[in-house]
């Protein structure tokens, strides 16, 4: 197979795995944070096409199904922090249904994806955000990405419609096209924006942080005026 | 902009005539101008202030000293009236009266600016020059104090200047402001012994009225004055204990109850000292006499008396202390079977000393597993059995017929939370409140405090005992949630419905021997292949049709009995993303991913082909996964399935048709409850606390709003579990020591407020605490004010052990 050929298109604002991470004083220069995103969503709409062209920058015209789950990661350089994403790229077939709380349970981000050229999918799109809403942590960051923008003479699902679902249920929302590359990486990046980011991370920060004693003196000496 | 630069440079590099003494004024005109603070702008400026304190500062460069000019002021309310054009006389008497008005404050009242020279002097803005270096010489002060003046005339400013002097520990700063007919001088003397004239009242009304130029009336001065008592004996104050000692392991009197709790609060009243200050707001100077050998101060008859309280630098809080005690343990990277010596009879091989010894196969471990449990049985821990049993009863309160400590009917993971409230540390992945894995951690983490290590190691080999037990003998483990592993619980909780899971399998697959349908048992495949083969063209392990859907041939498509597909834990989901990304990207790589994940699939396909002979592979997708299949031509499969050497393809070339019942199990109960019971017992010190600590810490946090510690909204992502320990760690222990003081404050204000007025029974109260009389005042504060003809005149005084004088005299300018 071959399909490796095309350069990763991302290299402008995305960086590889081992790039941030590793400084020669062995300390980063930004914080890195690390977020568990799923994707869910019928067969057949782009899920995997998307991480495709999000992790690699490709595209295949014909993508082949997806087995039980596929797993890639991908990282992302905001302001002042470096998102890296583990992305689970779930299987759409009902058959595997079952299977998806094992992934989207963990997750802090998960991405709904449908085919704005068919509405079926919008309509099992809405149940897995009420499921995700039902089962998954609250504080998890949703996000609908109508995909194959780019069909859109074909188009059977409103952008308004959509726009309106997402705005009623606090979604991020994109039409996206994983052919075009069409807010691929806008919607990845409007996730990492609206994720919690906290200081720290790795054991560097570990033994600081860890002896209270340390930033107790100057906070006792200054509540007890 | 450009010609601004120009004139800067010209400015500079005119230095023939201009001496580096004029430069530094002219620098300070030309900030002041620059932030439009003459006279003229500032008294367009009317209306309200808010509380905050704004400002900005320049640098300027004067004999190779670094000086930093600032300008603080309070933020203007917005709601101000339209500015009114007065007189810049404005200026001085809003200066005044801010004076006047802060007069019944005291000095150690600060309001927050930068420098305390705004609530010494009641000012609204002022300007202040700091030396890097501390102005100490005589010369060098007179010099800076003229600058600041010519450049104050020639601007014509409108704000109060004023230098810091001395040391820059010493509180002095020299101020002024002038305007036409009047000239305010603001003055400090810092000391550090207290001289004798000052050291009582009367020696300062004397001070006081030798400073203003003007002759002052009789009895006209005004006296606030201030006595601190700092009462040290704070154990007079009832302090609650709140102490749980470790009585519980005595054996008389035993109560598991006692473990049920993790401590909260301080051991130790975390109380330093009280401060009191007695004070007489108001009263003229003969009021009370006070001279060298007399006085008529009475604090006990002073009209306000306030508290604030001043807590130890660092004090115990037993919560935290004992979560850091554990947290501690996150370090050390022995199995914790090796603190009791077990590892060997265990069979269990540090990890970390993997390289070294010849690697562990699954059955070596069952063998090991299987064969400890008898010569185990003599095993002694450190743990008296009379201790021991209640709390494996409390943990695994099903196994004795006492319903005291029976865990509730309905297990919920705590799921949404009301109104966004956020409970503290919702971020760290809990389990069912109150439920086993809660029970297990908080007892772990109470007898680890009350024994160490080697009471935590017989806890949970005990734990993992009965674990062993209940798989051996099919018995559910209690206390946990329903379900394939939730992974939005922690992950001792998730091993545990692992656990369960395997349980109830098994509970199934002996049922079914005695009776049930026989398509519900399952065997190895290897087993199988010694029996005859069945026919191809007969079907078995239908479940029913597929609506009226046809195969390509005609007959009714058929949806196959097929397995469940295997739960997993969160920890080996992660071991197949590390697998599946270690693998790497060629398309060898992409096939065995596909092979890794196909078990289900192929299962599904061999199951499909025993219910539906003579099926091809489109009447499989048309089942399975219909948007792959294309109706034309009775059913036709789409693009992507055609293209070549694609896993399902491949899949359904080598799937032979065989019924679920007959197919190697998907899901290896044996295999994987002994994985697990493997994975508790082999833990190391760090893994185990690792699995503990997040109920320890959600219990933490439910005892701290027990304790009624507010609820937070931090959000945490992105950090690994051990940062996030850590932050929900220093979390608790903020939430502690902040209920601790909030405590305190109760316990010796009672109703009161700190700094506000005590009233009689509080009053009552702090004195017999402080046993019927106050010592020697720790500090003495007066503050002498009159209004003479020309405006209000100021002096405050502080006497510590040092002694600081402050005084703001106007007089008027007189040209003769």
């Amino acid at each position: 197979m071959s399909y490796f050929k095309e350069k990763p298109a991302l290299s402008a604002m995305a960086t590889n795995r081992s790039g941030a991470a590793q400084r020669p004083n062995g300390a980063p220069q930004t914080k890195v944070c690390q977020f568990k995103l799923v994707l869910l969503g019928e067969s057949a709409v782009g899920k995997s096409s998307l991480v495709l062209r999000f992790v690699k920058g490709q595209f295949h015209e014909y993508q082949e199904s997806t087995i039980g789950a596929a797993f890639l990661t991908q990282t992302v350089c905001l302001d002042d922090t470096t998102v890296k994403f583990e992305i689970w790229d779930t299987a759409g077939q009902e058959r595997y249904h079952s299977l998806a709380p094992m992934y989207y349970r963990g997750a802090q981000a998960a991405i709904v994806v449908y085919d704005i050229t068919n509405q079926d999918t919008f309509g099992r799109a809405k149940n897995w955000v009420k499921e995700l809403q039902r089962q998954a942590s609250p504080s998890i960051v949703i996000a609908l990405a109508g995909n194959k923008s780019d069909l859109a003479a074909k188009r059977m699902v409103e952008f308004e419609e959509a726009q309106a679902y997402a705005d009623e249920n606090g979604l991020l929302f994109m039409e996206t096209s994983a052919k075009t590359a069409m807010n691929v990486n806008d919607i990845f990046l409007a996730i990492a924006n609206k994720l919690p980011k906290s200081e720290g991370g790795g054991s560097a920060g570990a033994g600081g942080a860890r002896r209270l004693g340390d930033a107790e003196q100057a906070r006792s000496s200054s509540c007890c005026k | 902009m450009n010609e601004e630069i120009d004139e800067y440079d010209i400015y500079h590099q005119d230095f023939t005539t201009a001496s580096e003494w004029e430069i530094f004024i002219a620098r300070i005109e030309e900030i002041i101008k620059d932030w439009k603070l003459s006279k003229s702008f500032l008294s367009k400026l009317s209306g309200g202030y808010t509380k905050k304190w704004i400002g900005k500062s320049e640098e300027i460069q004067f004999q190779g000293n670094k000086y930093i000019l600032s300008y603080h002021t309070l933020e203007t309310a917005k709601s101000g009236e339209s500015s009114v054009e007065t007189k810049d006389k404005s200026i001085l008497v809003d200066l005044h009266n801010g004076l006047w008005e802060s007069t019944p404050k005291f000095m150690d009242d600060l309001d927050g600016s930068p420098f305390p020279v705004s609530s010494w002097y009641g000012l609204k803005r002022y300007l202040m020059l700091y030396s890097s270096l501390p102005l100490v010489d005589g010369n060098l002060i007179k010099l800076v104090m003229s600058s600041a003046n010519i450049a104050f005339a020639n601007t014509d400013c409108g704000v109060p200047f004023f230098v810091k002097i001395r040391e820059h520990w010493q509180p002095t700063y020299l101020g002024f402001y002038e305007d036409t007919e009047h000239k305010v001088s603001f003055d400090t003397i810092h000391l550090k012994r207290i001289s004798n004239q000052c050291s009582h009242l009367s020696g300062l009304v004397s001070l006081f009225k030798s400073k203003i130029a003007s002759p002052v009336a009789l009895d006209a001065v005004v006296v606030s004055t201030k006595f601190s008592y700092e009462l040290k004996d704070v154990d007079a104050f009832a302090w609650r204990k709140t102490t749980q000692s470790n009585e519980f392991l005595s054996i008389e009197g035993f109560d598991v109850r006692k473990l049920l709790e993790l401590p909260f609060g301080s051991e130790k009243n975390p109380i330093q000292s009280v401060l009191l200050n007695t004070i007489w707001p108001k009263f003229r100077e003969c009021a009370i006499v006070e001279s060298s050998t007399f006085s008529e101060y009475d604090p006990l008859m002073a009209p306000t008396w306030t508290i604030s309280l001043k807590m130890r630098e660092s004090f115990n809080c037993q919560l935290s202390e004992t979560i850091s005690k554990i947290m501690d343990l996150l370090d050390n990277n022995n199995l914790l079977m090796d603190t009791l010596g077990l590892s060997k009879s265990l069979g269990l091989v540090n990890p970390l000393h993997k390289i070294t010894e010849a690697p562990i196969t699954i059955s070596k471990l069952v063998k090991a597993a299987m064969g400890q449990s008898k010569h185990m049985s003599d095993f002694k821990g450190p743990i008296a059995d009379e201790l021991l049993m209640p709390l494996l009863y409390y943990v695994f309160p099903d196994a004795v017929d006492d319903n005291t400590f029976n865990y509730p009917e309905q297990l919920e993971v705590e799921f949404k939370q009301a109104d966004g409230e956020q409970k503290l540390c919702s971020y760290v992945k809990t389990s069912p409140e109150g439920g086993l894995v809660w029970r297990v951690s908080v007892t772990a983490a109470r007898l680890f405090d009350a024994g160490g290590l080697p009471y935590l190691a017989h806890l949970w080999y005990e734990f993992c005992q009965e674990l062993q037990y209940r798989w051996e003998h099919r018995i559910l483990v209690p206390g946990v949630a329903d379900g394939i592993p939730n992974a939005r619980t922690c992950l001792l909780h998730q091993k545990l419905q692992l656990l369960n899971c395997c349980i109830k399998r098994a509970l199934d697959g002996t049922g079914s021997v005695a009776g049930n349908s026989s398509e519900d048992e399952f065997f190895d495949c290897s087993e199988g292949e010694n029996e005859e083969q069945l026919p191809w063209d007969r079907p078995v392990g239908r479940l029913n049709k597929f609506g009226d859907a046809t195969l390509k041939n005609g007959a009714p498509l058929y949806i196959p009995r097929t397995q469940d597909p295997a739960p997993k834990t969160e920890d080996q989901l992660e071991e197949d993303a590390e697998l599946m990304v270690r693998l790497g990207d060629d398309a060898k790589a992409s096939e065995l991913r596909a092979r890794m994940m196909s078990a289900s699939l192929l299962s599904d396909m061999e199951a499909f082909k025993a219910a539906n002979p003579g099926a091809e592979l489109c009447d499989f997708v048309r089942w399975y996964s219909p948007r792959d299949w294309k109706p034309d031509d009775g059913g036709a499969l789409g693009d992507r399935m055609l293209l070549p050497g694609n896993p399902w393809v491949e899949a359904w070339s080598v799937a032979r048709p065989v019924p679920a019942a007959r197919q190697r199990r998907l899901f290896d109960e044996t295999r994987e409850a002994e994985q697990v019971l493997h994975f508790l017992r082999s833990r190391t010190v760090s893994a185990a606390t690792e699995l503990l600590l997040p109920a320890i810490l959600r219990a933490g946090a439910a005892k701290a709003h027990e304790e009624g510690v507010p609820c937070a909204n931090s959000s945490v992502g992105g950090v690994d579990t051990r940062r996030t320990f850590e932050i929900a760690a220093r979390e608790l222990y903020d939430a502690e020591r902040e209920a601790c003081r909030s405590l305190c404050l109760r316990t010796v204000l009672g109703s009161s407020e700190e700094g506000k007025p005590l009233d009689v029974a509080g009053r009552n109260r702090i004195l017999s605490a402080a046993g019927g009389g106050l010592p020697a005042a720790a500090r003495r504060e007066f503050t002498l004010r009159v209004r003479d003809s020309v405006a209000p005149q100021v002096m405050r005084t502080a006497l510590a052990t040092d002694m600081t004088i402050i005084g703001v005299f106007t007089e008027r300018i007189v040209c003769l």
